[in-house]
C-alpha cells in the first residue's frame, strides 16, 4: 500500500507523542513492505527531503507566516497542500493518514481532490488540552477537530479515555473509532554503555534519581512533583529530582524549586537529545508521570521498557497503560502528598518494585510493539480501502 | 455526557509570559534564520507589540540564548535559535 | 543612527512656612515683612543646599568631566536642562557657584536649556489667550537670555502638561517644539521615538518615552524589580532595539543622588551609560532642537483641552493637581486673584502670588493612595495632604485679605468688583421663566466671555428683565457698571445689536477698573 502521512511534528522536530508515534508507525510499516511518504514542517537544520529508515520525509517550507498562531496553521496547510498535491501528480496514494488537528485542512482537501480515502488520528483534544474551549481560537480547533473526524473514514485513538472523549464529544458512531495504542521501540532500551560514570553527570554515589521527563507544561504537572520532593526527602535522603525537557513553564518551575529550600536537590537538564535520554531512563531509580492530562502517556511506556518501576496519576490514558500494583504505582493526580507516597512505595520496597518492573516489561513486549500496532493500522486502512 | 476532570486548573490559567509569547510569534513568521532575520523596526511592524517592550524582551530572549542576533548591513537583526524554536513547540501537543 | 536625547528637569519650590499665622501680623503694616513670612526659608535653604550637595553638584560635575573626557577623543555628548525660574533664584541665593557650573556647561555647548514656566505653575490650564501662561514663559526666557545668553527654542510645560491650547499659545510665542508625556492615550498604538506635529499649528512635538524614563527615574534601586539590578550595559541594548529615531529620556535632575542615592550605583550607571552611547554605532547624544532640526514630523498630536496629558502618577492627566476638592478650591481660589493682582499692579504682591502658583503646593494636596501616593508622600514638606491644604489656605486668605487692603488704600477699590463672588451668588442664565441654561458665572469677566458667546434669545430675556443690571448692583455691588447695563437695556435694543451694546459696556468697565495697575512682567 501507498500511504501520505500528515503530520506538522517529526523528528528532529519533536513536540509531544505524535513525532515519536508517526516516527514508530511509519517505520513498522515500511519494514512490512509498504509505501510510506511522510509529509511533515521544515526545521532548522533538517534536510527538505531525507529517507529515514525506508520513510521518505518530505519536510515543507513556511513559505509565509504570520505572528497568530491560528493564521500561521492555516497558511503552512497551505504550503502542505501544495507540495501534497505535488507528490500526487506523480504517483497517487492509496490512502491519506493525519495526525491531528494541525493538518486537517491540508488532509481534508487531499481527500477530495484524490478521493482517498482518510483515516484521522486523535491524539489529544482541545476541550481536553485547554480544560473546556475558552476564546475564539479554542472554538475554531475544535471546530477543526470535529470536522476531521467528520470528514474521515476511520478515526483512530490512543485510548479508551480519548476513545469516550471524542465519540461522545464529538458525537461521533462508536464504530468508527478505533483504538490502536502507541507503541515504544523496546530495542533502543538494549544498550551497552558506563552506567555509574553516566549518572555521575546528575549525582553523586549514594544518590539516587528520580526522573522527569515531559514537556514543562501545566498538564504535565510537574509543579506536584516539586512539592512533593521535600516530602519524599524526608524519608530518602538519598533522593535527586532530575527533570528532563523543556517548556515554556521552566523559569517559574525553577523559583518553584528554589522556594522548596532544596534547589540542590533538583536539576534541570533542559532538551536532551534521544541517546542521552535513553542513558538518562536506564540509570534512573523511579520515573515519576505527574500528568493532569495525558490522553496516552509514552513516557510512562518508555520507562517500563527501560526496565524502572514507574509512579504515574491517575488520570485518562495513563491509567490505561499502568495498573496499580502489577506494573506501576498510581497516585492521586495533582497531589504532592500522594506523589510522594507513591515514590517512597517503591524506593522503600526493592522486591515489590523488582516485581513491578518485571510485569511491566513483559507487558510492553507483548502489547506496546510498533510492529503489532502497524499491523492493527493496515487492517484500519484495508477496511477504508475496500 | 461525559465529564472531562479538571485537576490543576489554576496552572491551566496562567497567562503565558510575555517573552515567549514574542518567541512564538517570531516563530510562527518563520523568523528562524540568519537568512530571515528581522530589525527591532521590523518586528514591531510586522507583530503589533508594544513596540517599547520589543527591545527588553528580545534582551530576555538573547540571555537566555532563545534569540540570535547579528549584524546586517549597520543593522542588527533577530532570529530564533533551534532552542528557540524547541521551547516553541512545548506550547503544542 | 537613532538619536538618544536625556533632559534633565531642575525645579525647588518656595515651601511654605508651617507655623504661619495672620494673627502675629495682625498690625504689621509692611506687607513684605508679612509676604516673607510665607515662605519658610529655613527650610528651603535647607534642602536647596543639601540637594546641591548630594545631586545638582556631583551630577553637573560629573556631565562636565565626562563631556570634556569625551570631546578629546572626538566623540560628542551633549544633553539638555530644564532649569525653573524657582530654582534660578534660589540657586542664586544659597549656591552661586551651581550657577556658573551650568554656565560653563551652556558655553561649552554641552548642554541645552529648555523653556519653561517661571514659576513652575499650572498657568497654562487656564485664563482668555493664556495672557499669565505666556507671561511666566517669557520671565523665564529672559531669565534664560540675562543669564546663559540664549533663548530657549523648546518648551517643556510643568511637569509635561499639555493640550492644544497650551501647544497654541507656545506655538505663537515661536518655541520650534514642546517636549511632553508620550503617553499610551494620546499615541493611540503610534511609537513615542518619532518626532510628531501639534493638531492645529505648526508646533513640533518630542515625546518622552516613559518606561526607558521611569526604568532610572523610578526602578532603578527597586530591588523587586524584575530587571534590577539595572546594569548600563542591558539599559543601552535596550535603546539600541528599542524600535524608531529618537529616544527621549526625560527625568527629575533629583534622580541622581536625591531619588537614588549614590550607593545605589547611580551616578556609576550614568557615567557608563554616557560612554556607552557616545561610543554606540547605532546611537548618537542628540539635544531636543538637534532632533527637531534632523527628523521629519511622522504624525499629528491632537489632546483637547478637556483630555490634558502629564507625566505624572499612572494616570498622567491633571489628577495630581486638581484631583480632590481641596485642590480645586486652591487652584480655583488663586486664579481668582489674578484681576486684583494686575489692577494693583505692584510687582511684590505678582511675586509672591506667583510663587504661590507653583504646582507643588498642589501637588502636596494629593490624596492619592497606593505606589502614586507614596510619590506624593515622598516630596510633601507637611504631615499630610490635609496640613498642606491648611497652611496653604492659612497663607492664601492672608493674602487675598492684603491685596484688598492694599487696593483700598491705594484708591483701585473697584478693583474688587473684578473678584468672583461665592457659587451660591452666581448668576444663572435662562432661555425663558423657568428654563434654566446651566450657565452660571461668578464674575464680571465670566460674565462678558458668557454674552460673547450665549443664545441672543437669554440675552433678551434677562435685559428685558433688567437682571444684569440688577446682578451687577446687587450681587457684585457696582453701581456705576450696573447703571449703565440698565441704561442700555432700556434702549429697547434687540438681536445682536443688544448684544454688542451689553458687551462694550461690560469691556470698557472691566478695562477702567484693571488698566490703572500695567503688569510688571512684559
Amino acid at each position: 500500500m501507498r500511504i501520505d502521512m500528515l503530520s506538522w511534528e517529526f523528528p528532529p522536530r519533536i513536540v509531544g507523542g505524535i513525532a515519536r508515534h508517526c516516527y514508530g508507525l511509519a517505520r513498522s510499516l515500511v519494514k512490512m513492505g509498504h509505501e510510506v511518504r511522510m509529509i511533515t514542517l521544515e526545521f532548522p537544520g533538517s534536510p527538505d527531503f531525507e529517507y529515514v529508515d525506508g520513510v521518505a520525509v518530505h519536510r515543507v517550507r513556511i513559505e509565509l507566516g504570520h505572528p497568530d498562531f491560528l493564521t500561521w496553521v492555516l497558511l503552512f496547510n497551505h504550503f502542505m497542500e501544495k507540495y501534497a498535491a505535488r507528490l500526487n501528480a506523480g504517483t497517487r496514494s492509496d490512502v491519506i493518514h493525519a495526525h491531528d488537528w494541525l493538518v486537517s485542512a491540508a488532509s481534508i482537501s487531499m481527500k477530495h481532490f484524490l478521493g482517498k480515502p482518510l483515516v484521522f488520528t486523535v491524539h489529544s483534544t482541545e476541550v481536553g488540552r485547554s480544560r473546556g474551549l475558552k476564546g475564539a481560537n479554542s472554538y475554531t480547533i475544535d471546530g477543526l477537530e470535529w470536522w476531521s473526524t467528520f470528514e474521515a473514514s476511520r478515526v483512530i485513538v490512543t485510548s479508551e479515555s480519548m476513545r469516550r472523549e471524542v465519540v461522545e464529544h464529538f458525537r461521533l458512531p462508536p464504530g468508527k473509532v478505533h483504538k490502536i495504542p502507541n507503541g515504544v521501540d523496546v530495542e533502543k532500551f538494549n544498550l551497552e554503555f558506563d552506567r555509574e560514570s553516566f549518572r555521575s553527570r546528575y549525582v553523586s554515589s549514594g544518590e539516587r534519581i528520580v526522573l522527569f521527563v515531559g514537556r514543562l507544561t501545566p498538564q504535565k504537572g510537574v509543579e506536584y512533583l516539586i512539592k512533593a520532593l521535600p516530602m519524599i526527602l524526608q524519608s530518602h535522603p538519598e533522593v535527586k529530582l532530575v527533570i528532563v525537557g523543556d517548556g515554556w513553564m521552566s523559569d517559574d518551575l525553577k523559583r518553584l524549586a528554589r522556594s522548596t529550600g532544596r534547589p540542590e536537590k533538583i536539576y534541570f537538564t533542559g532538551f536532551l537529545p534521544e541517546q542521552d535520554l535513553i542513558k538518562t531512563l536506564l540509570s534512573a531509580d523511579v520515573l515519576v508521570v505527574p500528568s493532569v492530562y495525558e490522553p496516552f502517556g509514552i513516557v510512562a511506556l518508555e520507562g517500563m521498557a527501560a526496565g524502572i518501576p514507574v509512579v504515574a496519576s491517575n488520570v485518562d490514558g495513563l491509567s490505561e497503560v499502568v495498573h496499580h500494583g502489577r506494573n506501576g504505582v498510581l497516585t492521586y493526580p495533582a497531589d504532592p502528598k500522594s506523589i510522594a507516597w507513591g515514590v517512597d512505595r517503591i524506593l522503600s520496597d526493592r522486591d515489590y518494585a523488582k516485581r513491578l518492573v518485571e510485569n511491566a516489561k513483559r507487558e510492553v513486549f507483548r502489547k506496546y510493539s510498533w510492529d503489532a500496532i502497524a499491523r492493527e493500522t493496515i487492517k484500519v486502512y484495508e477496511e477504508v480501502c475496500m | 455526557m461525559h465529564v472531562i476532570m479538571t485537576y490543576g486548573k489554576d496552572s491551566f490559567d496562567r497567562k503565558l509570559p510575555e517573552d515567549f509569547s514574542l518567541l512564538c510569534m517570531l516563530s510562527n513568521l518563520g523568523v528562524t534564520s540568519r537568512e530571515t532575520a528581522l530589525s527591532s523596526e521590523e518586528i514591531a511592524e510586522r507583530i503589533h507589540l508594544q513596540t517599547d517592550s520589543i527591545a527588553r524582551l528580545i534582551t530576555k530572549l538573547i540571555d537566555k540564548g532563545l534569540v540570535a542576533s547579528i549584524e546586517v548591513e549597520n543593522i542588527e537583526k533577530f532570529y530564533v535559535t533551534l532552542d528557540g524554536v524547541r521551547r516553541v513547540l512545548t506550547l503544542y501537543s | 543612527m537613532k538619536d538618544f536625547c536625556m533632559i534633565l528637569e531642575f525645579h525647588q519650590p518656595y515651601r511654605l512656612n508651617r507655623n504661619f499665622n495672620s494673627l502675629y501680623y495682625a498690625g504689621e503694616e509692611d506687607f513684605r515683612k508679612v509676604f516673607d513670612a510665607y515662605f519658610d526659608d529655613g527650610l528651603n535653604e535647607l534642602i536647596f543646599r543639601g540637594v546641591t550637595r548630594r545631586c545638582y553638584l556631583p551630577l553637573s560635575e560629573l556631565i562636565l568631566e565626562q563631556a570634556e573626557r569625551l570631546r578629546r577623543e572626538g566623540k560628542e555628548f551633549r544633553l539638555a536642562y530644564s532649569l525653573s525660574g524657582l530654582f534660578i533664584e534660589q540657586c542664586k541665593r544659597w549656591e552661586p557657584k551651581l550657577i556658573e557650573l551650568i554656565g560653563e556647561l551652556v558655553d561649552l555647548g554641552y548642554v541645552e536649556l529648555l523653556g519653561q514656566t517661571y514659576y513652575h505653575s499650572l498657568s497654562g490650564l487656564y485664563g482668555p489667550e493664556r495672557i499669565e501662561f505666556k507671561r511666566q514663559v517669557e520671565m523665564h526666557s529672559s531669565l534664560m537670555d540675562g543669564l546663559f545668553g540664549l533663548k530657549p527654542e523648546v518648551f517643556e510645560n510643568t511637569e509635561c502638561l499639555y493640550n492644544m491650547s497650551i501647544a497654541r499659545a507656545i506655538d505663537d510665542m515661536g518655541f520650534e517644539g514642546i517636549v511632553t508625556e508620550g503617553a499610551d492615550r494620546i499615541l493611540k498604538g503610534r511609537s513615542p521615538n518619532y518626532v510628531y506635529r501639534a493638531k492645529g499649528c505648526g508646533l513640533k512635538v518630542l515625546l518622552r518615552n516613559y518606561r526607558l524614563s521611569d526604568d532610572i527615574g523610578f526602578r532603578f534601586s527597586s530591588r523587586s524589580w524584575c530587571e534590577w539590578p539595572l546594569t548600563s550595559e542591558k539599559y543601552v541594548r535596550w535603546i539600541e532595539w528599542t524600535p524608531g529615531e529618537s529616544i527621549v529620556v526625560f527625568i527629575d535632575s533629583e534622580t541622581f543622588g536625591e531619588h537614588h542615592s549614590r550607593e545605589s550605583g547611580i551616578f556609576d550607571f550614568l557615567k557608563a551609560l554616557i560612554r556607552k552611547i557616545a561610543e554606540s554605532r547605532y546611537l548618537v547624544w542628540s539635544t531636543p532642537s538637534e532632533i527637531l532640526e534632523k527628523r521629519d514630523e511622522r504624525g499629528v498630536i491632537d489632546v483637547d483641552d478637556f483630555s490634558t496629558v502629564s507625566w505624572a502618577d499612572l494616570e498622567r492627566d491633571t489628577s495630581a493637581w486638581l484631583g480632590n476638592g481641596m485642590q480645586l478650591t486652591v487652584y480655583e481660589s488663586i486664579k481668582s486673584l489674578g484681576p486684583l493682582v494686575r489692577s494693583l499692579g505692584d510687582e511684590t504682591f505678582y511675586t509672591v502670588w506667583r510663587r504661590l502658583q507653583s504646582s507643588d503646593h498642589l501637588y502636596y494636596m494629593s490624596t492619592k493612595s497606593g505606589g502614586p501616593g507614596e510619590v506624593h508622600g515622598y516630596f510633601n514638606p507637611y504631615g499630610s495632604p490635609y496640613e498642606a491644604f491648611t497652611v496653604y489656605l492659612r497663607v492664601l486668605a492672608d493674602f487675598e485679605v492684603r491685596l484688598k487692603v492694599r487696593l483700598e488704600e491705594t484708591g483701585r477699590r473697584e478693583a474688587r468688583y473684578l473678584f468672583p463672588v461665592p457659587s451660591d451668588k452666581a448668576f444663572t442664565f435662562y432661555r425663558e421663566f423657568a428654563r434654566s441654561m446651566n450657565l452660571r458665572v461668578r464674575s464680571l469677566h465670566d460674565l462678558l466671555s458668557a454674552l460673547r458667546s450665549v443664545d441672543i434669545k437669554s440675552i433678551e430675556f434677562h435685559s428685558e428683565r433688567g437682571d444684569f443690571g440688577r446682578w451687577v448692583r446687587q450681587v457684585i455691588g457696582d453701581m456705576e457698571l450696573a447703571e449703565v447695563l440698565d441704561e442700555a437695556s432700556s434702549l429697547g435694543l434687540v438681536g445682536e445689536k443688544l448684544r454688542r451694546k451689553l458687551i462694550e459696556a461690560l469691556e470698557a468697565r472691566i478695562a477702567e477698573v484693571e488698566g490703572g495697575g500695567s503688569p510688571i512682567f512684559k
